[in-house]
């Protein structure tokens, strides 16, 4: 059964020495990526942590770069400081223009980093521990037939009293878990469909179109499930991940995208027929003393092609 | 070998090793007697070295060999915190271009820190020093636990040791050779409660201590030997209208005179007695930790050493009287200083901030002295 077999914990590739030797005997190329926006606080103790651990006493990432949005704090002076390479993702394949959204961060990743493997880590992550890479990575290297692999957790949420301990995931529990097991039940195995962190090999990333906003985690898994089943998956408890919670109206907003995407992809694959045009704008209400508003806020999820299709990265990797 | 002028420098270029070592161990909360995770990390760190060994009070100890296999010398650290976490809570530790963030990071998790980075530093450098160099990480050193680690290490440390170091986070510069005479009270006092009965002074705890504060106060301390009683803690009552039953008072009597300390520790206590027949109430004291005087003098070829890498590194020496670890290494007839690593702001809050570029000449300190002593062994041991 997938949930036993490809569900892993972190430790069981704690084993650095053993892991850098898999990826030579491999001839792997492994990069990591940050996607940032407005990321100063916290970009410099990822960058440290996950540069000396993994690159300067483990050979196991080739390459670590932050790829961001368009930060008007001090991301990229931070991460450069540490030895980051940073890069505004307009920069990157200029031809295709800019937009802005952690997908479109992740889809230019694909042709600015040249790994055979790419790892994307957030840079929110308050207690990041070098895990949370070679725990994703470690499936990769020790199961060929695996391509993409997520991570899970206990998700704690840092409040400014401490740690609720229990709780978050609430789009993956009142949103895309009940959809998962109305339509594609197999996926209902994945602890945290929506997690930030994963880990996949290029030869999959460069087949699979991107949503430049919330709906790309969605997306992905549909995509992956439909092209090459769920033996291409695999999850691994990476224990907490202590992160900045979320109001329930920025919720709302990040499943109003995500259902944009997800029902996009259930009319492609035939699961619905007759879609009506949807709204791309999202409503929400608000109410101040006696006067009641309704707030719009249009949520687009636009999407960028597979990458394989874009000349540039054609020139780069596939001639 | 790089010259301990052009060290800073060389250590910056580990800057991102040293980091990582100090954002993963000042995450680990680490109230003194929970150590463990923090000293299961430098194990980690420290595991190509020779006996590197976790004893049963929890202290970690590993060795650099050294040329001379007769020659010791210790570089110690603390590893616990004045943290104490709710079940709930977590150290958060940031670090940005010039600063790192954090609670605990003075005490002492950039020491600890130093400690885990040392062998990486030997290798980069290309320096094998002439002493074995001991490495101990040592627990429950704090307030009530009163060095119990470094107390047991060096009771059941076989080897001789000829000189030590102590790191602490902070202050870059200080220089510690001697230690005052230390004494920590603990006072409780207690009034026993009748429901219903009238309100009086006596029945509130909180007024009795007050009382207690003040007779503390009248007792003549000497400028010269110096001679302090800091008034550390006061803790009573819980809400607006009920006279407390207990209240607590911890305070340190510090004197450079021997036996100072204790006298003033006898006045505490009959006060206290006094008190209580007074008042009817029961003041009890205790003495969590008790140190001797000490040190060893300002012109020991190891304090002149550490004057000289001082001025090499263009560091501003401020010499005073240490009353921690120090105190222990010199009990124990082992010529030691401490040095502290760095500067800080906001001390022992989730702010607590810590200069980033001055821990590289801070590193180097430590290195530079450990070079310096290998060229004074004939002085530290002078049959050699």
């Amino acid at each position: 059964m997938w949930l036993k077999t490809n569900t892993f914990h972190h430790s069981d590739f704690a084993d650095l020495k053993a892991l850098c030797e898999k990826k030579e005997e491999l001839g792997l190329k492994i990069s990591l990526c940050i996607p940032t926006l407005n990321e100063e606080a916290t970009i410099g103790k990822v960058v440290v942590i996950l540069k000396s651990e993994l690159m300067d006493r483990f050979p196991l990432i080739d390459e670590i770069a932050v790829i961001d949005s368009g930060s008007d704090d001090k991301t990229g002076e931070v991460a450069q400081s540490f030895g980051a390479d940073f890069h505004f993702s307009g920069d990157i394949m200029p031809t295709t223009g800019f937009k802005r959204g952690k997908g479109e961060n992740l889809w230019k990743a694909i042709h600015k980093l040249e790994g055979d493997i790419i790892a994307y880590v957030d840079a929110d992550i308050a207690n990041i521990h070098p895990r949370f890479v070679y725990g994703l990575i470690g499936p990769l290297l020790e199961k060929p037939e695996v391509s993409y692999v997520k991570a899970f957790y206990e998700r704690p949420l840092a409040f400014s009293q401490g740690i609720r301990p229990t709780g978050g995931g609430r789009v993956t529990e009142i949103l895309v878990r009940p959809l998962f097991s109305l339509f594609y039940p197999e996926l209902t195995q994945l602890f945290q469909p929506l997690s930030g962190e994963y880990a996949v090999r290029r030869s999959t990333l460069e087949k699979i179109p991107f949503p430049i906003g919330y709906g790309v985690e969605t997306s992905h898994i549909l995509d992956v499930y439909k092209s090459d089943g769920m033996a291409a998956f695999a999850q691994v408890d990476l224990d907490q991940r202590v992160h900045r919670n979320q109001d329930t109206n920025a919720l709302g907003k990040m499943s109003f995208g995500i259902l944009q995407s997800f029902l996009g992809r259930l009319q492609d694959h035939g699961k619905v027929t007759d879609l009506c045009e949807l709204s791309s704008i999202y409503r929400s209400l608000q109410a101040s003393g006696s006067e009641y508003d309704q707030i719009e806020k249009e949520i687009l999820e636009e999407e960028r092609p597979p990458i394989n299709t874009i000349p540039e990265y054609q020139e780069k990797y596939l001639k | 070998m790089t010259s301990i002028s052009d060290l800073p420098a060389e250590l910056k270029t580990l800057q991102e090793l040293f980091l990582a070592n100090a954002l993963m161990l000042g995450e680990f909360p680490a109230s003194s007697g929970q150590e463990e995770d923090r000293i299961r990390f430098v194990a980690d760190r420290l595991s190509s070295l020779q006996d590197v060994t976790i004893d049963e009070q929890g202290n970690l100890q590993a060795i650099i060999p050294g040329k001379s296999p007769d020659f010791n010398v210790l570089v110690a650290a603390h590893a616990d915190t004045h943290l104490s976490l709710a079940a709930d809570q977590r150290i958060t530790i940031n670090v940005g271009p010039d600063a790192i963030t954090g609670s605990g990071l003075a005490d002492n998790t950039l020491g600890l820190a130093a400690l885990a980075t040392l062998p990486d530093i030997f290798k980069k450098i290309g320096y094998q020093p002439e002493a074995n160099i001991v490495l101990l990480a040592h627990t429950q050193s704090l307030n009530s636990h009163d060095l119990k680690g470094l107390r047991f290490f060096l009771e059941n440390f076989k080897r001789p040791l000829h000189a030590g170091m102590v790191v602490e986070g902070i202050d870059l510069g200080r220089l510690n050779h001697s230690c005052l005479g230390m004494v920590q009270c603990d006072i409780i006092c207690r009034v026993p409660q009748v429901p219903g009965a009238r309100w009086e002074a006596s029945n509130n705890a909180m007024i009795i201590m007050h009382r207690l504060i003040r007779r503390i106060l009248e007792i003549p301390l000497p400028q010269e030997p110096r001679t302090s009683v800091l008034l550390g803690s006061l803790r009573a009552g819980k809400t607006f209208n009920r006279p407390p039953e207990v209240a607590r008072l911890k305070l340190e009597i510090r004197s450079e005179e021997p036996g100072k300390a204790r006298k003033i520790r006898h006045q505490i206590a009959d006060l206290c007695a006094e008190l209580s027949a007074e008042t009817a109430s029961t003041c009890d004291v205790t003495y969590p930790a008790l140190r001797k005087p000490g040190g060893i003098p300002f012109n020991h070829p190891l304090v002149s050493a550490a004057q000289e890498v001082h001025k090499e590194l263009d560091i501003t020496t401020t010499v005073g009287p240490s009353y921690s670890d120090l105190s222990i290494l010199i009990e124990n007839n082992i010529p030691a200083v401490t040095l502290g690593l760095t500067n800080a702001n906001n001390l022992n809050e989730p702010n607590e901030t810590i200069a980033l570029q001055p821990i590289f000449t801070g590193l180097s300190q430590v290195v530079g002295l450990l070079q310096k002593i290998d060229s004074i062994k004939t002085d530290l041991i002078p049959s050699a």
